[in-house]
C-alpha cells in the first residue's frame, strides 16, 4: 500500500466591520488532516481530525475506487521568497483594532456597509510512502470592503502575504466606485471598446479561460483547447515561485516542486496539471486542494497576464467588477455578465450586460492600459478590447 | 455578558463517477466548536476544538472594544431528529455504487460526471440564558453534469438534493430523461437574442430569480448596513398583487433546518403578502434593532451565524403553462439555472439559464443557449404566475459562507433584459 498524509494547522484573526462599526473580532485555531492511500493501484481519500481514523476511512473507500495512481511524488521543494511574515505570529487583536482605525479614517463620504480584515498562518506537513517529508509555513492577509453612497455601491479587496494591507487605497477605491455609481446612467446597446480592470479580468478569465487550460479538463473532454490552439496576442504564465505572490508556494499540495511554466504564448503551450495527470501532461506542480476536505486536483497558481502593446486608457467602457461571472459557460467560454461598477468617459454606467465568447474576445485585445495588480490568482494589468457587444 | 457555544459534527460520503469511472470517492468526519461572547455590545469570537471554559476565555479576550450590538432575548430549547425511511448508513457502499452506476450508464453522452453525497450533521447549541438545542439532520443528493459537442461544447446539469434518507433519491433516474433529450439539441442551439423582452421562466429558473432578485434584499443585515434597496419599505407595496413570497425552513427541501445556528426554533415567515413587504429575515441582533422575529441566522460549519434564506418560494398563481405562453406571444422561454448573483444595495441582479426556446406567436420554436437575464426588483411589479410550484436545491454563498437552500416558484412571465448577440 502507498500512502500520503497531509496535515494542516491554521490560526489567525478576523475583524468584521458592519455599518461602519467594528462589530466583532474572531480568532481561530484548527488542525486537520487528509490521507490518500493507493491499494492495488486504486486511490482512496479521507479527511478529518484523527489521523488513524482518517487512514482507516481512506482504506475503506479505496475498495470502490477506480481512480488509478502508481505512486506519490518525492521532489525537492522550490525556494520562494516572501510568503511567510514572522511578525504575524505575534499579532494581537489590538493590531486589528489599529487597522480598523486606519479604515474608518480612509473613507469620508461613503458609508462602509461591511468590511473584513483577515490575517492567518497556515502550517503544512506532508509525508508519503515515496519518502517525501515536507513542511511549509505560509501567511495570508486580506481586506475586503463594500461601500454605499446614496443608491450606489462599490466593492474592492486586496490580499497580501505579509502583515501589511493596502487598506487606505482599497477603501478609497471602493468609495470612489460607490460615489460614481450613485449617479450612474444607462447606455445604448451596441458595440463598445472595453477596458477590463484587473478585478474584472480575474472574474472573467477564472470562469471562462482557466478551466479550459486544466490538464484534467482536457483529458476528460471538457476543454476545446489543444497544444497549439491560437488564443490571442497575450502571454499567460503560471508561476507559483513569484516572490510574495498570493498563490506562491514551495511545493504543491501533493509535494510536487513549484515551477514556472508558460501556458499560453499567443497559442497554447502547456496545461496545468496535478500528479495524476502528469503522466500525460508532464508534472507542473499544480495539484492543489480547495479545502482540507477535498482531494488535490489541477488548479492554477499565480497566472501572470502579459501583453506587449500599450493601449489608450480612455474613451472606452471601463469595467471594474462583474456580477454573475461564475454563471458563464466554463467549457465553451460563452458569457453574458452584468457590469457591477462601470464608467464611460468619466460617467458611471448601470444596467449594462457584456455578451461574448472568451476565445473570440481574446482575439480583440488592443493592449494593456494600467500597471499590473494581483487579484486572487490573476496578476494582470487592465486590458483593452476592441468592439465587444454591450446589451 | 452573553455567551453561546456551538458544536457541530459532520460526516459525509461522496462518490464521483466521471466518464463512467469511480473517481475521488471520499469519507470525511469533522468536529468543530465555536464560542461567542457579547460584552459591552461587542462580539468576541473563538473557533477551535477546546474545552468550553478555554474557548469562552479566548472569545472574551477578543471582546476588545465597545459596540452597539444588542440581542433579542429568546427562550428556545429542544431536540430534533429528522427520521429517515432508509438510513443510507444501513446500505453498503457497494450497494450504493450499483445504483449510481445504473443511473450513470443511462446518460447517453460519454463526457459526464455523476456526484453522490450523503451527510449527517449533529448540532448542539447552549447559551448563558440556559437555552439548549440538539438536532441531527441527514442530507442526501445526486448531481449530474453531462457534456457534449456539436457546433459548440455544451453542458447540462441536474440535481436532486433533499434532507432525509436513501428514499429521497430513488427517483434520480428522472434526472437523466431531460439530459438525454435536450443536450444533443443544445450543442447545435443558436445564441440568444438580446434586449428587453417578454421572458417566461420555468419554475427552477423563477426560483433562482426570487432568491437573487428579492431574497437577498430582505436579509436584515443588509438592511442595517444600508445596503438593501428594501431598507425602510416594510408595509410598502413592492410587487404586484399576485406576489406572495415565503421563507420556510421547516419544508423538507434542501434548505431545511429545525433550529437556526443561534438556537432559535425555525418557523415559516411570510415576507411579501399580496405585493406588500411584510417582514425581513432576522438574526437575534437584527430582530432587536429593527423589530421582527429571529430564526434566520445560519452558518457554514461553525462560522459566525449570518442572516440567510432557507427554502424561499413564490406562491403559485392561476395560469396554466399554455396560457402563459400565449400571454408571452413573442419572447423567450428560459429553463433551469446556471446560478446567479445580486447586489442588494442597488437591487441589480444577473442570472443565467441552462437553455431555452424562442417564443413566436405563443409557440415554442428554436432552442437557444448561454442566455442570461438581468434587471432590478421592479420586475416583480408586473408578473403573471403559473399554477404549479416546484422546488429546486442549491447552495447560496454570502460573506465567504455557503449554506444549502431551496428555491421554489411556479412558471413566471415577466419583462426583463436578456443578454445575447
Amino acid at each position: 500500500m502507498e500512502w500520503e498524509i497531509f496535515e494542516e494547522k491554521v490560526r489567525g484573526f478576523l475583524a468584521e466591520v458592519s455599518a461602519g462599526n467594528l462589530r466583532a473580532v474572531h480568532s481561530y485555531k484548527d488542525s486537520s488532516c487528509a490521507v490518500r492511500v493507493i491499494i492495488d493501484g486504486k486511490v482512496g481519500f479521507s479527511a478529518g481530525k484523527n489521523v488513524e481514523r482518517v487512514m482507516e476511512n481512506a482504506k475503506k473507500i479505496a475498495r470502490i475506487s477506480e481512480e488509478r495512481l502508481h505512486n506519490f511524488p518525492n521532489e525537492k521543494p522550490a525556494k520562494v521568497l516572501g510568503i511567510y511574515d514572522k511578525r504575524l505570529e505575534n499579532i494581537t487583536s489590538d493590531f486589528i483594532k489599529e487597522e480598523y482605525e486606519i479604515l474608518i479614517n480612509s473613507v469620508e463620504r461613503a458609508k462602509i456597509a461591511n468590511a473584513y480584515i483577515i490575517h492567518s498562518i497556515v502550517e503544512v506537513n506532508l509525508k508519503n510512502s515515496s519518502g517525501a517529508d515536507l513542511s511549509k509555513k505560509e501567511t495570508f492577509s486580506s481586506f475586503s470592503i463594500e461601500t454605499v453612497y446614496e443608491d450606489g455601491s462599490g466593492f474592492s479587496e486586496c490580499e497580501s502575504r505579509s502583515r501589511e494591507l493596502e487598506i487606505v487605497e482599497t477603501a478609497q477605491y471602493a468609495e470612489r466606485l460607490a460615489i460614481g455609481s450613485s449617479k450612474a446612467t444607462k447606455i445604448e446597446s451596441g458595440y463598445y471598446d472595453l477596458i477590463l480592470m484587473p478585478n474584472a479580468v480575474h472574474q472573467l478569465f477564472s470562469n471562462t479561460l482557466y478551466p479550459s487550460l486544466s490538464a484534467e479538463n482536457v483529458s476528460k473532454g471538457r476543454s476545446l483547447l489543444k497544444i497549439g490552439s491560437y488564443i490571442g496576442e497575450l502571454k499567460l504564465i503560471d508561476d507559483p515561485t513569484i516572490e510574495g505572490g498570493i498563490e506562491s508556494y514551495f511545493f504543491d499540495d501533493e509535494g510536487v516542486k513549484a515551477r514556472r511554466k508558460i501556458l499560453v504564448d499567443k497559442e497554447v503551450k502547456c496545461f496545468y496539471s496535478d500528479w495524476k495527470n502528469s503522466i500525460n501532461f508532464g508534472a507542473t506542480g499544480n495539484g492543489l486542494r480547495a479545502g482540507i476536505e477535498l482531494p488535490p486536483s489541477p488548479m492554477p497558481s499565480n497566472v501572470v497576464v502579459e501583453i506587449d502593446n500599450k493601449a489608450d486608457p480612455d474613451h472606452a467602457l471601463i469595467i471594474h467588477n462583474f456580477l454573475g461571472s461564475h454563471t458563464a459557460n466554463p467549457l465553451s467560454g460563452d458569457f453574458s455578465v452584468e457590469c457591477l461598477n462601470a464608467e464611460l468617459n468619466s460617467r458611471a454606467i448601470k444596467g449594462a450586460m457584456i455578451y461574448g465568447n472568451i476565445f473570440e474576445v481574446l482575439k480583440r485585445i488592443e493592449g494593456y492600459s494600467s500597471e499590473e495588480k494581483q487579484v486572487e490568482c490573476t496578476i494582470s494589468p487592465a486590458i483593452r478590447f476592441k468592439k465587444i457587444r454591450v446589451v | 455578558m452573553f455567551y453561546d457555544i456551538r458544536e457541530v459534527k459532520v460526516e459525509t460520503l461522496t462518490i464521483n463517477i466521471e466518464n463512467g469511472v469511480v473517481e475521488r470517492p471520499k469519507i470525511t468526519c469533522f468536529h468543530s466548536k465555536s464560542f461567542r461572547v457579547l460584552k459591552n455590545g461587542f462580539w468576541g469570537v473563538f473557533e477551535g476544538l477546546v474545552s468550553d471554559s478555554e474557548g469562552l476565555n479566548f472569545a472574551e479576550k477578543n471582546a476588545i472594544s465597545k459596540g452597539n450590538v444588542e440581542l433579542l432575548e429568546v427562550n428556545s430549547s429542544g431536540r430534533y431528529e429528522l427520521k429517515t425511511k432508509i438510513d443510507p448508513r444501513d446500505l453498503s457502499v457497494e450497494e450504493k455504487l450499483d445504483f449510481l452506476k445504473e443511473i450513470d450508464k443511462s446518460i447517453y453522452t460519454k463526457t459526464r460526471k455523476l456526484g453522490y453525497i450523503e451527510s449527517s450533521k449533529q448540532f448542539e447549541y447552549r447559551d448563558s440564558l440556559g437555552n439548549e438545542v440538539r438536532y441531527e439532520v441527514p442530507r442526501i443528493g445526486i448531481s449530474i453534469i453531462a457534456i457534449a459537442k456539436g457546433e459548440t461544447l455544451q453542458l447540462i446539469s441536474k440535481r436532486l438534493m433533499k434532507p432525509g434518507g436513501w428514499e429521497k433519491i430513488e427517483g434520480a433516474f428522472e434526472l437523466v430523461g431531460e439530459i438525454n433529450e435536450v443536450l444533443p439539441k443544445l450543442t447545435n442551439a443558436r445564441s440568444p437574442p438580446s434586449g428587453e423582452m417578454n421572458v417566461l421562466m420555468n419554475p427552477e429558473l423563477a426560483g433562482v430569480f426570487i432568491h437573487e432578485a428579492f431574497g437577498h434584499a430582505v436579509e436584515a443585515d443588509h438592511v442595517l448596513q444600508g445596503a438593501s434597496v428594501l431598507s425602510g419599505k416594510i408595509g410598502e407595496k413592492i410587487a404586484g398583487e399576485n406576489v406572495t413570497i415565503v421563507d420556510d425552513p421547516m419544508v423538507e427541501e434542501f434548505g431545511f433546518y429545525p433550529f437556526d445556528d443561534e438556537g432559535v426554533k425555525a418557523r415559516k415567515k411570510t415576507l411579501v403578502e399580496n405585493g406588500v413587504l411584510r417582514s425581513y429575515l432576522h438574526s437575534k441582533e437584527t430582530a432587536k434593532k429593527l423589530g421582527g422575529d429571529p430564526g434566520n441566522a445560519r452558518s457554514e460549519g461553525v462560522a459566525f451565524p449570518i442572516v440567510r434564506m432557507s427554502n424561499t418560494y413564490l406562491k403559485e398563481g392561476e395560469f396554466k403553462f399554455e396560457e402563459l405562453l400565449e400571454f408571452c406571444k413573442n419572447g423567450v422561454f428560459l429553463i433551469s439555472s446556471r446560478g446567479g448573483e445580486t447586489n442588494p444595495a442597488t437591487g441589480y441582479f444577473q442570472f443565467s439559464a441552462q437553455y431555452g426556446y424562442l417564443v413566436r406567436d405563443g409557440e415554442l420554436s428554436d432552442m437557444i443557449r448561454d442566455v442570461s437575464l438581468s434587471g432590478t426588483l421592479d420586475i416583480l411589479k408586473d408578473v403573471k404566475l403559473g399554477n404549479k410550484i416546484e422546488f429546486d436545491p442549491g447552495f447560496c454563498g454570502k460573506a465567504y459562507q455557503t449554506v444549502p437552500v431551496a428555491d421554489g416558484a411556479p412558471a413566471v412571465l415577466c419583462r426583463a433584459k436578456v443578454g445575447g448577440s
